[in-house]
């Protein structure tokens, strides 16, 4: 029976512990799916509060609430019916990176952005972030206002990506919708879950981003897959 | 007594730990980023840390591997150990259990700050 002992343990006797017991259990097949996705989704909340706070010093009246939920899919595209996001007219815009051009071009993407607001809202965000006035009643104006917002959270994002050691991705243009997009939002093959950040002004959900991403995204280094 | 807090995701543990300071948790944290950083913390800690909250994937050492360990070192085997990992899976979940039958809390991110605090809550002393 072992003694008490109140001192401090031997980390050699711990780490060979922990390896007989890795083995003996087989732990190393065990994945955690996911992991890197939801500290995406963090760098992506983290990117839509900088690009506010650097602009105007505006902050969002609570945390950002973070959820994980299934994408509605077809043909290898997501559905998007923006109205369950919000009571009124919901304008969005949707943006895809890829390793390079070429992938872009074959659609083989490997994140996807959406930003969803209310129409009527969208004036008082892009004013927020020092652009100018735009008609919330011209369709075409709202349209490239809210791909405006979603490239700079794009932009933004990218960054905090390059921070958390990924490799620079290629970013597409931006493709707005109104309430829906008949033909669908391309996502990165094989995703069947998106990270859905809400964020809130003054008590209410006022601005939506959905990240998806597969779980190969390339690092900066091949040995660094994870950082 | 403190808490330590196990991932490899600064952006993880920043939210872990804000939304442990935001509910008014007064214990010291300490933080590792992988599970052999969190081996020697515990080594030299163990006698004053109350709870772990251990990520599952890390390089080096992962969570599952540490927590396999823990169990058989009879001053760490007593720590409570959450669980804090975007897995939700059904395998997952039932390989945590059967590497440490006494887990005390499987939390999937991305988690509520009150599933959080009623989590630890139990814990903290």
């Amino acid at each position: 029976m072992q003694e008490e002992n109140f001192g401090p343990l031997d980390v050699r006797k711990l780490k060979e512990i922990i390896q007989e017991e890795s083995a003996r259990l087989g732990l190393r097949s065990y994945s955690s799916e996911g992991e890197s996705a939801f500290t995406l989704s963090l760098a992506l909340t983290a990117a839509v509060k900088k690009i506010f706070f650097e602009k105007s010093a505006t902050t969002f009246s609570a945390e950002p609430i973070i959820e994980r939920n299934l994408v509605t899919q077809f043909v290898q595209k997501m559905r998007v019916d923006a109205m369950e996001k919000f009571n009124s007219t919901t304008v969005f815009s949707a943006l895809q990176f890829a390793l390079n051009e070429q992938g872009l071009e074959r659609q083989e993407y490997l994140v996807t952005l959406v930003v969803y607001l209310e129409q009527k809202f969208l004036p008082e965000f892009l004013r927020l972030l020092k652009y100018s006035y735009i008609d919330s009643d011209d369709e075409a104006e709202v349209k490239d206002g809210c791909g405006t917002l979603v490239n700079l959270i794009a932009g933004q994002y990218k960054r905090e990506m390059a921070n958390l050691g990924y490799k620079d991705l290629m970013m597409s243009h931006f493709d707005s919708f109104i309430n829906t997009a008949p033909d669908g939002i391309g996502i990165p093959k094989g995703t069947t879950e998106k990270y859905e950040i809400s964020f809130e002004v003054e008590g209410t959900k006022r601005l939506v981003v959905e990240m998806l991403t597969t779980a190969i995204l390339p690092a900066v280094q091949d040995n660094k897959k994870w950082k | 007594m403190k808490i330590l807090v196990v991932d490899d995701s600064l952006l993880d543990r920043k939210l872990l730990i804000r939304g442990l300071m935001k509910s008014g948790v007064s214990q010291e944290i300490l933080q590792a980023e992988d599970g052999e950083q969190a081996m020697g913390i515990l080594a030299e800690n163990y006698m004053d840390i109350c709870l772990v909250l251990l990520d599952w994937q890390m390089p080096k050492v992962s969570g599952i591997e540490l927590m396999a360990g823990m169990v058989k070192i009879p001053e760490l085997a007593t720590i409570p150990i959450i669980m804090v990992t975007a897995s939700g899976s059904d395998e997952n979940k039932l390989a945590a259990r059967q590497v440490n039958p006494n887990l005390a809390g499987y939390l999937v991110k991305p988690y509520k700050s009150e599933e959080l605090i009623s989590a630890v809550k139990p814990f903290l002393r």
